[in-house]
């Protein structure tokens, strides 16, 4: 007899379904809740897609290069001692009159300590100097070398790496969208936010081209921006967000960045 | 490291002892990154997040109180950092370039672009939908879902009942589900 699965019982096995602890019966009534029932079937796909390695597993995975020099690195980022810090305790004290002795070896180990840390803190300046260069030096060799890559494969528009590398040194807007392969139209007004209003993001031409070209944009979003803004002129930032906010279309709606940066590159 | 062992170092690093700074660091940082790379999915910005982590450590090491474990504190800054992070605009993450070896690290779709842009995508419309949840639903759902916490342990640390933590839970994934479903739609 098999016990009828409803949402409360779906709800309450999904875990055990996704960790593969249930009888092969039961994992097969909760697969077929989920193909009829859209709620169950996206709890599902969210609890799947999250559920990864344990603590453990990734502990194991950590790359060793992240770890080398993390202490160094904070020390000489902090550089000040910290909030709340205790003094050092006071040295060891010999015979005689115990502050006096207390003052005899304090004096000299703190003028150590500070020579010593001054020392350390220049050398570490220095060193931390030097890895910044490193880094920057190796971000761009990687840079040349994924473009490279990306030539000789013939990167196709859909390949988010490849455009990405063939994109680097362009427009930051266009950079932004490579990374993404769709965007929502209020991400896209907060992106465009991030730019000064009278910044052209679309030239005279290529809205001159959009305008003429049957759009990939789709026709519902091309027809009000056609109707908001004038095809002789370029577009900016600000007057493009204006133009999207007084639209009818809705905010949850998905675009294709692949299409925005045609029109913007 | 037993957290005995853990709080005499920390103690130590308190009065401003590098030696000890240096070796808590040492000892916690692997956790630390595994715990940011849930958030992040990319070393990269695990690393950053964990050395942000130290950094608000050694800077405020006197707010810690010694009679509490070290490392409920740690984690708590910790936990706090992550959440910033997944606050910030997805543009202003940048994905360093950085070493080629790290990139075969990323995850099992590490070899595939497409596959592993798709699924960062898809993990942040979940995140999104749930930063719109209520505090104590987000707190359940990012420390059970997204840590893969216990849920008897999660629910001992938020002084609530296991049954209450499934009840919302179980509430948070359904909103979070319908938060999804509604994009999609619009889509």
């Amino acid at each position: 007899m098999t016990t009828e699965v409803d949402c409360l019982v779906f709800a309450d096995q999904m875990d055990a379904l996704v960790r593969g602890t249930l009888p092969v019966e039961g994992a097969r009534q909760l697969r077929l809740h989920a193909a009829t029932c859209p709620d169950c079937a996206t709890q599902l796909r969210v609890h799947e897609h999250l559920v990864g390695p344990s603590l453990e597993a990734l502990e194991a995975r950590v790359p060793p290069a992240l770890l080398a020099g993390m202490a160094q690195r904070v020390l000489a980022l902090a550089g000040t001692p910290p909030e709340g810090a205790l003094p050092f305790p006071p040295g060891p004290t010999g015979g005689g009159d115990a502050r006096t002795g207390r003052r005899r070896v304090l004096v000299p180990a703190l003028s150590a300590a500070a020579s010593l840390l001054l020392f350390s803190t220049g050398f570490l300046v220095k060193e931390v100097a030097r890895l910044r260069e490193e880094g920057a030096a190796l971000a761009q060799e990687v840079a040349v070398q994924r473009t490279r890559l990306a030539a000789q494969a013939g990167g196709t528009a859909l390949d988010p790496v490849a455009r990405t590398a063939a994109l680097a040194g362009s427009k930051p807007l266009v950079r932004a969208l490579a990374r993404r392969k769709t965007i929502t139209v209020e991400e896209l007004l907060a992106l465009l936010a991030q730019l000064p209003p009278d910044r052209v993001v679309v030239t005279r031409a290529q809205w001159g081209d959009a305008l003429q070209a049957p759009s990939p944009l789709g026709t519902p979003l091309l027809r009000e921006l056609r109707s908001r803004l004038p095809p002789g002129e370029a577009l900016r930032a600000g007057a493009l967000i204006r133009a999207l906010e007084s639209s009818g279309i809705g905010a949850g709606v998905t675009l294709r960045t692949a299409d925005l940066v045609d029109l913007l590159s | 490291m037993d957290e005995g062992a853990l709080r005499s170092l920390a103690a130590a690093a308190r009065h401003g002892d590098e030696a000890s700074f240096t070796a808590l660091v040492d000892g916690l940082s692997r956790t630390l990154l595994a715990m940011a790379y849930r958030y992040t999915q990319d070393w990269e910005s695990a690393r950053d997040l964990t050395q942000e982590t130290w950094f608000r450590v050694h800077q405020h090491f006197g707010r810690w109180d010694p009679a509490r474990p070290f490392t409920a504190w740690l984690y708590t800054i910790h936990r706090n950092g992550c959440r910033d992070f997944l606050r910030r605009p997805w543009w202003t993450r940048e994905e360093a370039l950085g070493d080629p070896a790290l990139d075969r690290l990323q995850g099992p779709a590490g070899d595939d672009p497409g596959a592993d842009l798709e699924r960062r995508e898809f993990r942040e419309r979940i995140l999104a939908a749930a930063a719109d949840l209520s505090p104590s639903q987000r707190e359940v759902f990012l420390r059970v879902d997204l840590e893969q916490g216990d849920q008897r342990a999660v629910a001992r640390a938020l002084g609530i009942r296991p049954g209450t933590l499934r009840v919302t839970l179980h509430a948070a994934r359904k909103r979070v589900a319908a938060a999804l479903r509604q994009r999609e739609e619009l889509a």
